[in-house]
């Protein structure tokens, strides 16, 4: 590749800085690369005078604010429905939240362990009348005064 | 925009690297508006607010991209030239003969292949650097500087006879 090749490499910074260097000595010493040179930066001044005068749309500018604020505003309305809805789903699942059940223990009567016989010896001077309760292990005696006794010559009230 | 910016001063800049993009007046303004809009959309995705130039751009690509993608191409895309850059009422301080050099400059640029197009309008017009101008399109710095080679040989060759009068 002759070193005149390399102008547009040199141009647009493909070389490295080994072969820049070597380029840049030929340059000094070639009058068509320093002419390339020299369009090429003509060419840059050109293509940015055609891009300075490109005609842009004037309503353009003003469209894109009127889109934009259009954006903001539709986000603000998105913004707020979602917070009154997440709102409302919070009250409903508060509403609905499951209540503690509430537990119904039935007891059954269980014998006692250990049944315990008494033996109560009722003296004469009273009667005592058994009473039937629910439980077969429990006896009530009513117990009276026994009149018969207490009207005997040798008993003493 | 949570980075602020003047849309005054960046709406035409990105319109006009639309334009080098598509060649379209109006799929241009479309895209510039898109870009705007997607642009406010993912404002917390840009960082750092001097690498604006670079965020916007390359969204603007990606739409590009997508259009193509898509096969939303207008029908006066082919290969015609913008007829706003082509009157002299769109260059109103130049004399006949350098509106006619501008002119042949923008059919020039315009027959490059797209990505030449592309890179040589970031780096001339708007001094983009090599690493900025490859994260804008999405390929290596290797990949611009060479296009940006064969660009400039392109156009050097063609404007040829207008280098000699500028």
């Amino acid at each position: 590749m002759k070193p005149c090749d390399q102008i547009d490499d040199f141009l647009s910074g493909a070389l490295s800085a080994e072969s820049r260097a070597a380029f840049a000595a030929h340059l000094s010493g070639c009058a068509d690369c320093r002419s390339a040179e020299r369009e090429t930066h003509q060419l840059d001044a050109l293509l940015l005078t055609l891009d300075e005068q490109a005609a842009v749309p004037t309503e353009l500018v003003k469209r894109i604010d009127g889109r934009l604020r259009q954006a903001h505003r539709r986000r603000l309305i998105v913004r707020s429905a979602a917070a009154v809805a997440a709102g409302v789903l919070i009250l409903a699942l508060w509403y609905i939240r499951p209540q503690p059940a509430i537990e119904i223990v039935e007891k059954t009567p269980t014998l006692p362990v250990e049944i315990t016989a008494v033996r109560v010896d009722f003296s004469d001077e009273v009667l005592a009348v058994p009473q039937k309760t629910d439980s077969p292990n429990v006896v009530f005696y009513w117990v009276y005064p026994n009149l018969a006794s207490t009207t005997s010559p040798e008993g003493s009230p | 925009m949570r980075h602020e910016f003047r849309l005054e001063d960046w709406v035409p800049r990105v319109y006009r690297f639309a334009l080098r993009l598509c060649r379209d007046a109006h799929v241009a303004e479309d895209l510039t508006q898109d870009t705007f809009l997607r642009a406010w959309r993912q404002q917390q995705r840009l960082r750092d607010a001097g690498a604006l130039r670079v965020w916007l751009f390359r969204i603007t690509v990606n739409l590009w991209q997508d259009r193509l993608r898509r096969g939303r191409l207008p029908v006066s895309m082919a290969g015609q030239l913008p007829d706003e850059f082509l009157g002299s009422a769109a260059l109103p301080d130049h004399e006949p003969s350098a509106r006619e050099d501008l002119a042949k400059a923008l059919a020039a640029l315009d027959a490059l292949p797209p990505r030449q197009r592309e890179v040589l309008h970031m780096s001339a017009c708007e001094q983009m650097t090599t690493p900025e101008i490859a994260e804008v399109l999405g390929i290596s710095a290797e990949a611009v500087k060479s296009n940006l080679s064969l660009a400039r040989k392109a156009m050097r060759q063609q404007l040829s006879d207008i280098n000699e009068t500028v």
